[in-house]
């Protein structure tokens, strides 16, 4: 091989070529920054409808990032990226619209057959494949799959994943059940539940304050502790239920110390475990160091709750919630739903 | 070399992108082959291809070909075979620096693709600090230094993921590296910033093969070291943060690419660079193809895919303590 750069002196033209170059490159530089897509939960993409659709549009109704989402008929074939979406599009319309789901899907048991389209990470190739007229998204997929939907002209509809309350529950079923053309039947459904969430409510105020229990929410098996923050709909829950959280002041879904749990040691320990895990966590929970000291572990109050259940913010919450009173307050009876709900 | 091995080089290179590149528009959810154009459902599969699919493939193969770069440059800066935007933290700098834009409630690419860029500096500037105060410098001193960088900038990245609360999903996803539903102006883009990044590497060339021997022996030849240092440097910062605003933190690209195609026996930058960009744009398109496809319908992070293959290349790397100049040992 032949060293060519030995004795090569490198004249000053050359170097301002290059340097207007860098110049150039900076400019594309900011077209890139300016187009891309990059993660910005915050931005709010445009509607994917253009003029003659907003004219035809018969459903209109602005989502959860401030897009408004127009719809010429009521939505036939609906691909879900959210469990609790699609629990949501069934209870007000059955399985029927629903074209695809994603793997993380277990609920009404028919989903699981339906083509899936990823789990937390989307394909929207795959989703565009199914040919659907609606979409239904968290903000979590806000930074990439839903505006490449939108510029294939399908409708996407943002909902907040992360419900606060009942109230945001019963938004996002008027607002599925608007899409799909049930507006009535999500009425109803929202009526049936808010009136049983309110005679639970009503039930639970009936205990005396001194019987009134503590607790303390487990969302992972020891050692890890994670829990629930007030502001979040497992908060929601423990609220309605009467029930103190001693996580109550913090928000979302933290990581907690155990010291501070076995210093609050509250009456009763919630495990939110997912199917047949529920005696590994307990297990694990008696050769805890610091949580095995709990009064509610020595004195086995420890209750479990179904993870599908409670952490999906659909219409099965209240289900959670029905679960949660009866584990605390089994002398409580729990008011069965208006209308067999 | 050979002129004829030359040729070979970028025909086999330009082979390899072109076929990874019509495999990867090819293979896919909705396929190509299932209903012929005209009918409605075939407008609808091409439309997907040319909205969605077209994009990423050419998001892939920009991003691989960055790396490839800014791999090249970064192992002639510091003379070391297993300096890549990766291993020396620079792309954990960039993603530092847009995740905080982000944490702070940032929404536009422009802001992000700034402060990448600015961590992805950072980032270099510490490495090259450390190596410089460090009392005897080493191959291995380097990547002690670049796990130093890589090691801090990943736990700004942790302590801001504690934060950012509701928008940690997005971010942990983005920093596993992804080209999915990537749009045709990230793809045009990015593919706008290679080529000026390339053009200013290309113009380098010579310098660059003049480092190869040593510091001395560039300023020997009239080489201004101190200046060169500096344009190559932000050079492959700004590819880098490119990258990793475009299509999160990847890694072992930069190691991989310059690698084959100086085992291939092309050290000289003059082609180095532009088979090393090849041969990188290819490999990603081929990773990302492996991502979407092997456990479809379930797509793998693509950072995975290249880790999978790169870290055993990496450790074997560091156990050879391969010679840059690759003419040495076994040409072949």
């Amino acid at each position: 091989m032949r060293r060519r750069t030995s004795g090569h002196r490198f004249d000053a033209g050359a170097v301002r070529r290059a340097w207007a170059l860098a110049l150039l490159f900076g400019a594309l530089w900011l077209c890139l920054g300016g187009c891309q897509n990059g993660p910005s939960p915050g931005a709010p993409p445009k509607g994917a409808d253009d003029g003659a659709d907003r004219e035809a549009a018969a459903i209109r109704l602005v989502d959860a990032t401030g897009a408004e989402v127009a719809l010429p008929a009521p939505a036939r074939r609906v691909v879900t990226l959210l469990p609790s979406l699609t629990e949501t599009v069934a209870a007000v319309a059955g399985v029927g619209p629903l074209v695809g789901v994603t793997a993380n899907d277990t609920y009404p048991p028919e989903v699981r057959t339906l083509p899936t389209v990823g789990d937390m990470a989307v394909d929207p190739e795959r989703v565009a494949a199914l040919r659907p007229d609606l979409v239904l998204a968290g903000r979590f997929h806000g930074t990439t799959v839903v505006p490449a939907l939108r510029r294939l002209g399908i409708p996407v509809f943002v909902e907040e994943e992360n419900a606060r309350t009942f109230d945001d529950v019963y938004r996002t079923i008027r607002n599925v059940a608007a899409l799909l053309g049930e507006g009535k039947r999500g009425e109803a459904l929202v009526a049936r539940l808010s009136s049983r969430v309110q005679a639970i409510e009503k039930a639970v105020r009936a205990v005396p304050e001194a019987e009134r229990k503590t607790a303390f929410v487990l969302l992972s098996p020891p050692p890890d502790v994670y829990t629930a923050g007030g502001d979040t709909f497992i908060g929601a829950v423990l609220r309605a239920a009467g029930v103190m959280n001693v996580a109550e002041a913090a928000e979302g879904w933290p990581l907690w110390s155990a010291e501070d749990v076995v210093r609050a040691d509250p009456d009763v320990l919630l495990l939110v475990v997912g199917e047949g895990e529920a005696k590994r966590w307990i297990e694990a929970l008696r050769r805890s160091p610091g949580l095995s000291t709990l009064r509610a572990v020595r004195e086995s109050r420890v209750v479990t709750i179904d993870a599908d259940r409670i952490s999906r913010p659909g219409p099965r919450l209240v289900e959670a919630l029905v679960e949660v009173v009866r584990a605390v307050y089994p002398d409580v009876v729990v008011p069965e739903g208006v209308g067999g709900g | 070399m050979s002129r004829r091995r030359i040729a070979l080089g970028y025909a086999g290179f330009g082979l390899f992108a072109l076929a990874a590149i019509a495999a990867g528009l090819w293979w896919g959810a909705a396929r190509l082959d299932a209903a012929p154009p005209g009918t409605p459902e075939g407008e609808w599969i091409r439309r997907i291809v040319w909205e969605l699919r077209a994009p990423r493939v050419l998001t892939a193969f920009w991003a691989g070909a960055a790396l490839g770069l800014a791999g090249s440059a970064l192992q002639a800066l510091f003379q070391n075979a297993l300096a890549e935007p990766y291993t020396l933290g620079v792309s954990s700098g960039a993603a530092f620096g847009a995740a905080l834009f982000f944490a702070l409630g940032g929404a536009s690419g422009l802001g992000a693709g700034g402060t990448a860029l600015a961590g992805a500096a950072a980032a270099l500037f510490l490495v090259q600090l450390l190596v410089r105060l460090s009392r005897r410098p080493s191959a291995e001193g380097l990547i002690l230094a670049g796990a130093a960088a890589n090691a801090f900038f990943g736990a700004l990245v942790s302590l801001l993921m504690v934060f950012a609360g509701e928008e940690l999903r997005a971010i942990v996803y983005w920093l596993f590296g992804s080209v999915a539903g990537r749009s045709w102006p990230t793809a045009l883009g990015l593919g706008g910033l290679v080529a000026a990044g390339f053009v200013g590497l290309y113009a380098e060339r010579r310098r660059l093969d003049a480092l190869l021997f040593g510091e001395t022996a560039a300023l020997a030849v009239g080489v201004d070291v101190v200046t060169l240092r500096r344009r190559v440097a932000f050079l492959a910062s700004a590819l880098a943060a490119g990258v990793v605003a475009a299509a999160g933190v990847i890694g072992f690209v930069g190691l991989v690419a310059p690698h084959v195609v100086r085992r291939f026996g092309a050290p000289m930058h003059r082609h180095l660079l532009p088979l090393a960009a090849l041969f990188g744009g290819g490999w990603l398109v081929a990773a990302d193809l492996i991502a979407r496809r092997a456990l479809a319908p379930r797509e793998l992070p693509l950072g995975v895919v290249t880790a999978l293959i790169g870290a055993p290349l990496f450790a074997w790397l560091l156990v050879r303590r391969e010679a840059l100049s690759g003419d040495d040992r076994d040409a072949r």
